[in-house]
């Protein structure tokens, strides 16, 4: 058994593709340019092609979240409960496609590990603690395994929480400026991108569980 | 007549642990449908001899015969007998578990599904639907806990089949809440939909923009609602009579259904007071008082616990109570008074339950049912699934491959091949929860890849796709990735029913009494009485001449066809239909040359005669 949760999308954009209804070529939106009826959606060429811009790590979420309101009102399988079952399980299959892109695209981690995926050869998820932050993360490590919490140790968690989340959003800022160079064609970039990458994955774990003690203990 | 039923309209049920209620829309606005003791089924369901009664009736009997009266039915959907030890002593009926091990009710000698007992209370929210409507309704929208799993899904599902109407869409209840609320009072802003029933609880963050319902997160508890607080009375007055000389040894089905009651209304009463007394049912008729004061602190924990799923949902959703413009209240527990103090508290706002909490969410299935039957497009549900789910990988730890609060449709695919050589089959288990180790989660079931080619080991490539759809059901489909063929599949629910089960019963079951097929078909004559009856009245109209006593015997034939109307008789209202068919069969012969020689002026009466002939 293997594990094979990479992106299903390789880039397509030139290829074409026949209607399954009618035959024909289908053109290149959800439906098909000569009989209307609706096209898988995952050979449109990948996830930001779907949203209609060129790949970029610097997304307008507001943007993103309009475009994905309109992509649902004509995808989603409410408005395909009449039509033929070939239909409702395209527009299943489509609506999931759909939101496994948004989702994607709009955490800026799963966003940058697509954009490696895609445009970068692949990306090995291997996620490190930051050399600089050790001591507080082994002090924090501590805390987080502790059974019970006194309120000091509580105040601790809560602030190690804001040192690693202003670290995190620095990071994550930075991989703005990296990502250009690397879609501008800076190969070189990537490994650097990729242990920043590896570094902030790290620090969203550690994150996940100080915030999950504190929140238990509020 | 046959094409009535494809317009005949979608409802919303809300399939409640203690109420239910259907509704429909009707010139846009969704309203709930009443039968003769108003708009609310009581999930209740009482045997007696070779009858059930479901609903107000039902619930006479819980005191008369508790024991071969069921409610609380929904707590054992989707779950084994072991799950529910912790029941076990407080409900009056017996559980028992089935030949697989699900959890089933035992009355007599019969071991009755949770799933055919859910049937039950659909057919009779579907009968007094269809009374209101005068028509047969096939199609309907059902609603469940945001918080249930794919079992307890799919039991709702099969109930639904089982009660003989295509389940369109399981949706949620607080966003079916969210949709009749948004259509009403506010349609843009980020909502709190804070669900307390009388079996579970709910919480789901919703942001609303033009038209648009999408869940940001949602979190609950299957096991947590007004029933717990009742619980808490019960073992309360139970103790308090222990220290007044009541035996405690012996509490019989009659005294459990009595105090059941008893702590209901002490409940209900202490919204609107600040004390009660509870008789506690027993030779010396003991009378405990309980406070508001001393209830508030019997299920203050409880209540407590429901704010801590209001924190973790406001975390996943990325939101702080500061974002959150609307809190809206949903199910018959807000009403007490604790509950609404703390959540207000909580969120630093007034709650507001302004389309009242037992009906908000049928509405809002009728609003689904709507969007789904092509009634509008302008609304848009975007729901999440409450679990992660997962397949168990080497040592038993979970490998999620979707995460909870992803958005429905969702779909993974992951590649599987053989360990050893010639191997033809492999098994997939399947879980759903959030922790680490599958054992800790909950099991939905085993899906086996049949019918692989024996090869060397690890040759076989066979690509698996899990797709939760906008039901929140897993469909799993598989694929050889050499030859791109379908797999083959077998499903066995760890909870669940097989479909060869569900198609037994949607035969078999007690829920299909003769009663309901007469009244199936009595629905569909009258429908066809009432077209005859209107137009032959206009007939009248339009025709001058009459044979002799014509006139009369049609008249007459009417007035007995409309007696037969106001019974339940289908055999005898099919005798009045045809009597009146026949007594207007000339009418309309001559109706339809009169016509047919109007529209050929110029031709003769005989030769259009012939035309007609």
């Amino acid at each position: 058994m293997s594990r094979n949760d990479r992106p299903p999308a390789t880039p397509t954009t030139d290829a074409r593709h026949l209607c399954w209804a009618c035959h024909e070529e289908t053109g290149e939106g959800p439906f098909c340019r000569s009989c209307v009826k609706i096209q898988p959606i995952d050979q449109l060429g990948g996830y930001f092609e779907l949203f209609g811009t060129v790949p970029t790590y610097a997304v307008d979420i507001a943007v993103l979240r309009d475009k994905f309101y309109e992509l649902s009102r004509r995808l989603h399988p409410d408005f395909y409960a009449g039509n033929s079952e070939p239909e409702k399980e395209l527009a299943r299959n489509n609506s999931a496609y759909l939101n496994a892109a948004f989702r994607t695209l709009v955490d800026p981690i799963r966003r940058a590990e697509y954009l490696l995926s895609t445009r970068a050869g692949g990306y090995a998820s291997n996620p490190t603690p930051p050399q600089d932050l050790f001591e507080e993360i082994l002090e924090i490590g501590e805390l987080l395994v502790e059974s019970d919490l006194s309120a000091d140790d509580c105040g601790k968690l809560a602030q190690a929480g804001t040192v690693f989340r202003d670290r995190q959003d620095a990071w994550l800022a930075s991989l703005t400026d990296l990502f250009s160079r690397l879609l501008a064609g800076d190969m070189a970039i990537r490994t650097e991108i990729e242990a920043r990458l590896n570094n902030i994955k790290y620090l969203r774990t550690i994150l996940s569980r100080i915030d999950r003690r504190v929140n238990d203990a509020a | 007549m046959s094409d009535h039923k494809q317009h005949s309209p979608a409802i919303g049920i809300d399939l409640g642990t203690t109420n239910s209620l259907a509704a429909v829309v009707r010139n846009g606005r969704p309203v709930a449908l009443a039968g003769e003791h108003g708009a609310i089924v009581p999930s209740i369901i009482s045997f007696m001899n070779n009858n059930f009664l479901v609903g107000i009736p039902a619930r006479q009997a819980m005191i008369d015969n508790p024991d071969h009266t069921v409610y609380s039915v929904k707590r054992l959907m989707g779950k084994s007998a072991r799950d529910l030890d912790g029941d076990r002593e407080r409900l009056p009926f017996t559980i028992a578990a089935d030949s697989r091990g699900l959890a089933s009710v035992k009355i007599d000698d019969r071991i009755l599904s949770p799933v055919e007992l859910s049937a039950a209370i659909l057919r009779e929210v579907k009968r007094q639907a269809e009374n209101a409507l005068g028509i047969t309704i096939n199609r309907a929208v059902i609603t469940v806990p945001a918080y249930f799993d794919d079992a307890q899904r799919q039991a709702t599902r099969d109930a639904g089949k089982i009660a003989g109407l295509e389940v369109l869409r399981i949706i949620n209840e607080p966003t079916a809440a969210s949709l009749a609320y948004g259509l009403d009072k506010r349609d843009r802003g980020n909502v709190v939909v804070y669900d307390l029933g009388g079996g579970t609880f709910d919480i789901s963050i919703l942001r609303l923009e033009k038209g648009i319902f999408e869940v940001l997160a949602t979190a609950g508890d299957t096991h947590l609602g007004g029933d717990d607080f009742d619980t808490e009375i019960i073992k309360y007055v139970t103790q308090k009579g222990t220290e007044n000389g009541l035996p405690t040894d012996q509490v019989s089905p009659r005294i459990r259904a009595l105090l059941k009651r008893e702590a209901e209304n002490a409940k209900m009463a202490l919204s609107d007071w600040s004390e009660t007394t509870i008789r506690v049912p027993t030779a010396g008729n003991l009378s405990i008082a309980l406070t508001r004061e001393k209830f508030e602190a019997l299920i203050m924990p409880l209540v407590e616990q429901t704010l801590s799923y209001c924190r973790r949902a406001l975390v996943d959703a990325k939101l702080t109570i500061a974002d959150i413009d609307e809190v809206i209240l949903v199910g018959g527990s807000t009403r007490i008074p604790l509950v609404r103090r703390r959540v207000e508290a909580f969120f630093g706002q007034p709650a507001h339950c302004d389309l009242g909490p037992d009906e908000v969410v049928a509405l809002g299935a009728a609003v689904q049912a709507d969007i789904l039957t092509g009634g509008r497009d302008d609304l848009l549900l975007l729901d999440v699934t409450p679990l992660s789910l997962g397949i168990e990988t080497l040592g038993g730890v979970m490998n999620p491959l979707i995460y909870r609060n992803g958005k429905i449709p969702a779909v993974a695919k992951e590649v599987f091949t053989t360990y050893v050589d010639g191997q033809t089959a492999v098994a997939i288990r399947v879980y759903q929860g959030e922790r680490e180790m599958v054992a800790d989660n909950r099991s939905l079931g085993s899906f086996d890849l049949t019918g692989i080619a024996p090869q060397s080991a690890g040759v076989p490539r066979i690509e698996v796709t899990f797709l939760l759809d906008a039901d929140g059901i897993l469909r799993v489909s598989a694929r050889d990735i050499r030859s791109g063929l379908e797999q083959d599949i077998t499903v066995r629910p760890s909870y669940g029913l097989t479909k060869d089960e569900v198609n037994q019963m949607v035969r078999e079951s007690f829920v299909h009494a003769k009663d309901d097929i007469d009244r199936r078909l009595f629905i569909e004559l009258s429908n066809e009485a009432r077209t005859v009856i209107g137009a032959t009245r206009k007939a009248f109209d339009i025709v001058s001449h009459f044979k002799t006593g014509e006139k009369e015997d049609i008249i007459d034939a009417i007035a007995e066809l409309e007696t037969a109307l106001k019974g339940n008789d289908p055999q005898r209202l099919r005798e009045k239909l045809d009597d009146l068919n026949d007594a207007t069969a000339d009418l309309a012969v001559r109706m339809a040359n009169g016509a047919i020689a109007s529209a050929l002026k110029e031709k003769s009466v005989d030769e259009a005669n012939k035309l007609v002939g």
